[in-house]
């Protein structure tokens, strides 16, 4: 898997997910689209850590990548928790059965004190592996 | 019925030296990291991580910075301070607990997602996410396998012979 495909096989699921809930995905890099208070969206990051492991041995697929998937979903302040419980427990069955993700951290919710948000962050260890050509 | 296991005297005490030097070696070592992968703007952050004894101590963010707004306009950095761990002794020790305590810490690992850390041009300022990559990305794995090899090799806990000698660590 390259790192693009890596990317896609963790994000796909936050996709699909919020497209079934009809929320607004914000992808990594992309530019914030108008938004206010009364909306919510979902953002995800990737992000790499360990890399290279060494490996004794005839292997050809030497890269045993490490890193990290952050979701987090914003929605509206002073609406009760249920919205974000409803979509940050989908996705994170969603994650859970996602081959390649070892240990989920949250969801943890949270009302923000500088932003008008009611606030949710999971995140998680990812493993894969980066198949030499 | 035949006895099962075997007694050797002094290896209880062996096993605890052995877990506490490893868990010891483990925490500075983590610091060091978070301190290496960290942001440092003043370096004031990078220099109030503790170390205290026992698993899962709260370790609140008290500490205000020293800096003026202006002086943390363009800062020197403060150099790296290594931060030691204090020692294990005796069984029944439960490891360590490792957290910062400024004030801002939660902008500064990132977990804040209103708070923006400071940047600027050519200054260590840490990519983002760096504290949940550093926890979930494999460094922290990695350190822990580093603290094992590590302690293996410190002398004052090599050589077990079993008996009194085990004991006087």
């Amino acid at each position: 898997m390259t790192l693009q495909d890596i990317r896609r096989h963790f994000e796909t699921p936050v996709v699909d997910t919020c497209t079934a809930l009809n929320i607004p995905y914000r992808p990594a890099n992309t530019l914030e689209p108008n938004g206010d208070a009364y909306s919510e969206f979902v953002e995800a990051r990737l992000q790499f850590g360990a890399m290279m492991e060494g490996i004794v041995g005839d292997c050809t697929n030497l890269e045993n990548i490490r890193g990290s998937f952050i979701i987090e979903y914003f929605g509206p302040k002073g609406r009760g928790p249920a919205r974000a419980q409803e979509v940050m427990e989908l996705l994170f069955c969603e994650m859970l059965a996602l081959k390649g993700v070892t240990d989920i951290n949250g969801p943890n919710f949270t009302e923000l004190e500088n932003r008008p948000y009611y606030f949710s962050r999971m995140s998680m260890a990812i493993r894969a592996h980066n198949e030499a050509p | 019925m035949a006895k099962t296991g075997f007694k050797l005297p002094g290896f209880t005490s062996y096993v605890e030296r052995v877990k506490n030097v490893t868990a010891q070696e483990a925490a500075e070592l983590i610091v060091a990291e978070l301190q290496e992968d960290g942001p440092a703007w003043t370096g004031e952050f990078r220099n109030n991580w503790v170390i205290v004894t026992g698993t899962g101590k709260r370790i609140p963010a008290t500490k205000e910075s020293s800096y003026t707004k202006l002086q943390r306009q363009t800062p020197t950095a403060e150099p790296i301070k290594k931060i030691s761990a204090p020692k294990l002794k005796g069984k029944g020790n439960n490891g360590y607990t490792i957290g910062n305590v400024m004030r801002y810490r939660d902008i500064a690992l990132d977990l804040d997602p209103g708070g923006v850390r400071t940047a600027g041009a050519n200054r260590n300022t840490a990519p983002e996410d760096w504290y949940i990559n550093f926890v979930q990305g494999g460094k922290m794995r990695q350190i822990l396998e580093a603290a094992t090899l590590k302690a293996a090799k410190d002398p004052t806990i090599r050589g077990f012979k079993g008996g009194s000698r085990a004991t006087r660590f």
